[in-house]
């Protein structure tokens, strides 16, 4: 018997294949490049694997002989999209952020007899394996002088690619002293780190006098950035551990302050052991900033969840979506989380909620109150608590560029496809000398 | 949620004739997860004897193996259904030789069994993915219709893809 797949049958297989394969695929025949080539089969193409909220990026620790060794996966609703390849001198990947179809990782490059060890950041194209390495940011230059470990460093990424000139930017807070922030951020037009400093007075300054407030500095906890950033409106945004936002804008590197919605000043965390705690997660919803707040209560008997949309960007104007008391936990899910994150928010409605429960991830619908099991950690280990996963953030259409291209419009950097090492012994540190010269402070 | 208050009445038997003469008896309940089925159900009423010229008899054997598991599988109880389910059907695609697996698929899609189908096409996509362009062209019998030069244009636009 002869093997005659129709096309329709051609077509849903085509459908369920990495792009790597499908650009590779166009040269079978002329009508399989028609297909793969055909708006129609890319826009459905793109619904199937890239849809989602569902998607989402998650390091794998595997322990061996040698120490430990990694897997990356790239997990979708439907199909696993790859499983980024890395050299082996870079260790320790963490997936950092996500930002229109981009990842970025932070990594350890460990580059013994000649350079030893450095911290990086990395941005993949998980469509296509690209990567680029960025210059370390210019605070962390050297590793053998690692920064006190109670700096907590917040990064933010956001890929701004549907403006005439496409780029990248990554941005790192430091906390200098109680008021005082420095901002290190890259951009992937300049290729370069700059240096700005915030002053958290001036700041809250300029909230109280633009909504006729006295916010009264002193009662308000320490501030932090909860990780996780959003790239909206051209701009990064966190929230702050009482509950606000805040606002870096690259282009005019200017820092600002958004009043938050929620009611009571207490403070906030991304995630930890549970009793009591309060964990806020900000978010992009329906064209909308979206911060969803979750209280646990004393005995880890008691989950509300809250979510707050910015109704109105200017006017700081916030709506509550809604207020859900979950009750316990143990009719959820069978094992007893020990702890507790919100990953993502759906980008469609925002009571759909992907949460870290530790050992899995778990989609949970804070309206039917349904949950359904996303992705089993094969190992849970010490590393339980690390931020080893990401929300994989999908590309925004229209205007449309082809996954495909993202790394290659960014910038007139050299393509870097796959030999990792040589473009980083060979640029990295030549990037990174600029870097240094080109820090300015303000 | 599917509410499955499975009043079980007297279950109706079917007979599939394969293309080669074989039959099988199957429940109705059964049989009607493939859409074909069920339209012919729907239409004919009560003709009991469905001829299937298109479906040799091995290939409608398995597609109806698997139906009847995902069939019980959803009358029992309703949690960790979609768990059975998946363990089962990684275990059904696991084994499959490429020839099978292309005709079944086949029989899948004729059948309109849609769940299967995309089963199959997945099994499909994952053993295809890695391959060349000429073993591509081997497996589906593929005859390359590109004028001279124009697939190497293509390759030099797609060049990331074969490193």
């Amino acid at each position: 018997m002869e093997i005659n797949l129709s096309d329709d049958l051609i077509r849903e297989i085509l459908l369920r294949l990495p792009r790597r394969s499908l650009a590779r695929f166009k040269s079978v025949s002329k009508p399989w490049l028609t297909t793969i080539s055909s708006p129609y089969f890319i826009k459905q193409y793109d619904t199937m694997n890239l849809s989602s909220f569902f998607s989402f990026v998650h390091v794998d620790h595997e322990n061996d002989n040698n120490g430990f060794q990694q897997k990356q996966q790239l997990y979708s609703l439907r199909t696993a999209l790859g499983t980024p390849r890395f050299c082996p001198e870079i260790k320790k990947i963490v997936t950092v952020d996500s930002s229109n179809g981009l990842i970025l990782y932070g990594a350890a490059v460990d580059l013994k007899e000649r350079f030893g060890t450095y911290h990086s950041f990395f941005v993949t194209n998980p469509q296509t394996d690209q990567c680029r390495f960025l210059p370390p940011s210019p605070h962390s230059v050297s590793l053998d002088q690692p920064l006190p470990r109670y700096v907590e460093i917040t990064t933010g990424f956001g890929f701004d690619h549907s403006s005439d000139s496409p780029h990248y930017v990554v941005a790192e807070i430091v906390p200098m002293d109680p008021f005082e922030l420095e901002i290190y951020s890259y951009n992937s037009v300049t290729s370069a780190w700059t240096c700005n400093r915030a002053n958290l007075r001036l700041l809250f300054n300029e909230l109280e006098d633009n909504l006729n407030l006295n916010l009264n500095l002193i009662s308000i906890p320490r501030f932090k950035l909860i990780s996780g950033s959003v790239f909206f409106h051209g701009k990064l945004h966190w929230v702050t551990s009482n509950g606000d936002v805040f606002v870096f804008c690259h282009k005019k590197k200017l820092c600002s302050l958004i009043q938050g919605p929620l009611v009571s000043k207490m403070t906030y965390n991304q995630s930890r052991n549970m009793k009591g705690t309060k964990i806020a997660r900000l978010g992009e919803s329906r064209q909308r900033l979206v911060i969803v707040a979750l209280d646990v209560g004393m005995e880890n008997d008691s989950f509300t969840f809250s979510s707050w949309s910015l109704e109105d960007y200017n006017k700081g104007k916030w709506v509550c979506d809604y207020w859900v008391d979950v009750g316990s936990f143990d009719n959820i899910v069978t094992k007893q989380p020990k702890y507790l994150e919100v990953v993502a928010i759906s980008p469609l409605d925002p009571r759909i909620l992907c949460l870290n429960l530790g050992f899995a991830l778990y989609l949970y619908n804070a309206k039917t109150k349904e949950v359904q099991l996303l992705h089993q950690y094969k190992h849970v280990n010490v590393y339980e608590y690390w931020q080893s996963y990401c929300h994989h953030v999908v590309p925004r259409s229209p205007p449309y560029i082809d996954p495909h291209l993202y790394l290659d419009v960014l910038s007139r950097e050299r393509t870097c496809a796959k030999p990792i090492e040589k473009f980083w012994v060979r640029n990295g540190f030549i990037s990174m000398t600029n870097a240094c010269y080109r820090t300015t402070t303000s | 949620m599917s509410s499955s208050s499975t009043t079980t009445t007297t279950t109706r038997l079917l007979m599939l004739k394969a293309s080669d003469g074989v039959t099988f008896e199957v429940e109705e309940a059964v049989a009607t997860k493939l859409g074909a089925i069920n339209n012919m159900v729907e239409e004919e009423g009560s003709e009991d004897l469905i001829c299937l010229p298109n479906v040799n008899g091995k290939f409608l054997g398995m597609v109806l193996e698997w139906c009847k598991k995902h069939a019980n599988n959803n009358t029992n109880s309703d949690k960790g259904n979609d768990e059975v389910n998946k363990w089962w059907d990684k275990e059904f695609v696991m084994d499959l030789d490429q020839n099978t697996l292309y005709h079944l698929l086949m029989a899948a899609d004729y059948l309109s069994g849609t769940e299967l189908v995309d089963l199959l096409t997945e099994k499909v996509a994952s053993m295809i993915r890695g391959k060349k362009v000429e073993e591509i062209r081997e497996t589906f019998k593929i005859k390359s219709d590109f004028l001279p030069g124009q697939e190497e244009e293509i390759r030099k636009k797609n060049s990331w893809a074969f490193e």
